[in-house]
């Protein structure tokens, strides 16, 4: 019997598996187009693909000492489902297929569903964040679309990046000097000890992951856009200011609380070659927004949460910190007690916010058919923890909330997107001047 | 507005020399006057005259900030990238010193009774070493005062295990010598400072270099039995007045030289302005 390939795991799959106790591992993408995909094509470029990255089709394997990827054999059904559905319908199938969890011992760590309703499909995937991040999905999207089209017109070539999955690639962007210093960075920026959470019910073995998302239309986020344009800040800035202040109103924090929240940022920045560079893996770091209490009204809390993120922007090892003690840990340890070691020394934050960034609708496109709508969200968190993720696409911008929850967590999170709302209502009628 | 900072930093800028580090700092307080102006837009202000005032306003007493600055970046103590080797090579000293102690006493290759000296000589090498690099350290700024107090306690802690040495482990008679060599040792060397550094006062400590070793000397000859107590005693008694008619020599030689014609001072040039460094960002 041949024998099966083994892969390494990396740094960050490891991470990741570990992050299990906070949350389900899955990303998820679901995009809408504006006609049917041709299902031969997709299931071709899917193999061809699948293929090409090994670890797409490996089983996790947990050891004491050092864990690995064992390369399995599957067929494209273990990939791809497609179903036809009523429009009624569509919503609650995407819901339920987006809130499922891989395993990590099954033969495949992504899933793929095109979902027909109305002469119309829509794209659904999950991926095991052991494979990679949001900032690989949207790579990983993008390509899928260009290698679709390159089948549809006779070229069926398969082009996806197939190199390193290191953690290490993140220093090739600095020089001898600065590479020594941020590989000697082993502070443990988790470690903030900040108890503000967000308002859910208790855990309950009955919760269900759910993706709540919500839509700020595009006259809105256009309006939204100007004003941070007028002021210099970016959408980030904006919306974490948004956010901080909603959270206070929502989780009835003391305005004068300091209150702190991680947000992610795609180490690829770091990277020479960017996305194009290494291989379909992590590279996901965070920076801390403090800010020592609320504002009046958004405007205050932004010029707060500016104090705190242009520290982090000046600092050109943003993001990097805390890697070495992670490299030291699972080398000098063996794998069970390193994640005990790291379980120990990493607080998990309570709240978080993830911009996920713009979904290209030309880059996204399938032969023709447009990407009328789709966001991307983070992986489905467990009580007490939660997350705001962010995708922008055709001028709209999508909030989701995953979360394991019940229908008042349901309802609290519908809530708290109505403050928000809210809020970005009061800071563009508060700078209407700039909003024209 | 980010214009009229520039032209503001431009001009500022020229109190102090143009370095590498004060066009760093140049650049830093343009953006932290930018950032100045981006709050106060946000908080609403809208007249860009005041954004402006105020921005610069936030600054403080940015001349004393600046010559302070410079001040601080020459004085700036350079990098040290081997810290964490000096770290581990000091451990490592601690515990090889230890253990080497640990490992002859026991071995009974050095009695108990004088294997302890094993552990102090290290640790009065380590002051030593302490002293010498902070007296180094302030010496740099040409302040002599304090490196001459901490060679002065070297010599007195070198000389006291020189001592303890020589008293458990050999029986050479006059061991107690050794603190009056140290005497004459700090005289000696502080007198030798004295010169290099060209303190005003070294001649007269010279002389008194001369009167305290000559005593000592004819003590120390004198114990030893090397040299009688008569007529050994002209050599402190003739040192006195070789002291007295040195300093008095001194003092006509410089009586004389402030007579002298006095030197033209250098004419002052003035130097030119780079203009591309103030103006580059």
């Amino acid at each position: 019997m041949k024998r099966k390939q083994k892969i390494k795991a990396e740094l960050w799959d490891k991470m990741q598996y570990l992050f299990r106790n906070y949350y389900d591992r899955m990303v998820h993408a679901v995009l809408y187009y504006d006609g049917l995909i041709d299902i031969p094509t997709l299931k071709t470029v899917l193999i061809g693909t699948t293929e090409k990255v090994p670890v797409l089709h490996s089983s996790f394997h947990d050891s004491a000492i050092d864990p690995y990827w064992v390369v399995e054999d599957y067929v494209v059904d273990d990939i791809l489902t497609v179903k036809e559905v009523s429009q009624d319908a569509l919503e609650d199938e995407i819901e339920n297929f987006i809130t499922q969890c891989i395993p990590v011992e099954s033969k495949v760590q992504f899933k793929m569903a095109v979902l027909n309703a109305g002469g119309k499909s829509t794209l659904c995937m999950i991926v095991n964040h052991m494979c990679f991040d949001g900032g690989d999905f949207k790579y990983f999207l993008k390509r899928l679309a260009s290698n679709y089209n390159s089948a549809i017109s006779g070229a069926p070539v398969i082009d996806i990046k197939t190199g390193t999955r290191s953690y290490d690639q993140v220093y090739t962007k600095l020089d001898a000097e600065d590479k020594e210093v941020a590989k000697n960075l082993y502070k443990n920026i988790s470690q903030v000890k900040d108890e503000h959470y967000f308002p859910l019910s208790p855990d309950h073995p009955s919760d269900k992951s759910m993706v709540n998302r919500s839509k700020v239309d595009k006259e809105t986020f256009a309006k939204f856009r100007k004003i941070g344009k007028h002021y210099g800040v970016t959408v980030n800035d904006l919306m974490l200011a948004v956010y901080m202040h909603s959270l206070y109103e929502f989780g009835n924090y003391p305005a004068t609380d300091t209150v702190t929240i991680p947000c992610m940022v795609d180490l690829r920045r770091h990277i020479e070659g960017g996305e194009e560079a290494g291989g379909l893996t992590n590279h996901t770091g965070f920076m801390q927004c403090s800010v020592e209490g609320v504002g009046a009204n958004v405007n205050e809390t932004l010029v707060k949460v500016l104090h705190s993120v242009r520290k982090s922007k000046k600092d050109k090892y943003m993001g990097l910190y805390s890697l070495p003690l992670l490299k030291l840990a699972y080398t000098i340890l063996p794998y069970a007690i390193s994640e005990i070691a790291i379980k120990i020394g990493y607080l998990n934050p309570l709240i978080g916010m993830s911009n996920i960034g713009v979904l290209d609708p030309v880059a996204l496109s399938l032969n023709g058919l447009n990407l009328v709508d789709g966001f991307m969200t983070g992986a489905v968190k467990y009580k007490p923890y939660m997350q705001l993720a962010l995708t922008s696409l055709n001028g709209e911008l999508t909030m989701t909330i995953a979360i394991r929850g019940n229908a008042n967590d349901k309802k609290a999170v519908g809530e708290f997107f109505d403050i928000i709302h809210r809020n970005i209502a009061d800071f563009i009628e508060h700078n209407k001047q700039y909003a024209e | 507005m980010t214009e009229r900072f520039k032209k503001y930093l431009e001009q500022e800028f020229r109190a102090i020399p143009p370095t590498k580090g004060a066009m760093e700092y140049r650049k830093a307080t343009l953006v932290r006057l930018e950032e100045y102006a981006q709050d106060a837009r946000i908080k609403g202000m809208t007249d860009e005259d005041a954004i402006y005032h105020l921005a610069i306003d936030s600054l403080g007493d940015f001349k004393s900030t600046l010559l302070k600055f410079n001040e601080d970046l020459n004085n700036r103590p350079k990098r040290n990238n081997r810290r964490l080797l000096i770290t581990f090579a000091i451990c490592f000293s601690i515990i090889a010193v230890i253990g080497t102690y640990l490992v002859v006493s026991l071995l009974h290759a050095v009695p108990w009774r004088t294997s302890w000296l094993i552990l102090v000589g290290p640790a009065i090498a380590s002051i030593i070493a302490l002293l010498a690099l902070n007296g180094i350290a302030i010496a740099k700024r040409k302040s002599y005062t304090i490196p001459r107090v901490f060679l002065a306690i070297s010599i007195v802690l070198a000389s006291t295990f020189v001592f303890l040495v020589l008293l458990m482990t050999t029986t050479l008679p006059y061991t107690w010598f050794t603190f009056l060599v140290m005497v004459l040792l700090i005289f000696a060397v502080d007198t030798t400072i004295a010169f290099l550094a060209k303190s005003k006062l070294a001649f007269l400590e010279s002389q008194a270099t001369l009167v305290v070793s000559s005593a000592l000397i004819y003590v120390m000859l004198g114990i030893a039995h090397i040299m009688p107590w008569h007529p050994g005693w002209l050599l402190p008694a003739l040192a006195a007045p070789v002291a007295v008619t040195a300093l008095i020599l001194m003092l006509v030689h410089r009586s004389n030289k402030k007579k002298g014609p006095k030197v033209k001072k250098a004419e002052i040039k003035p130097t030119t302005v780079d203009e591309k460094y103030y103006t580059e960002w």
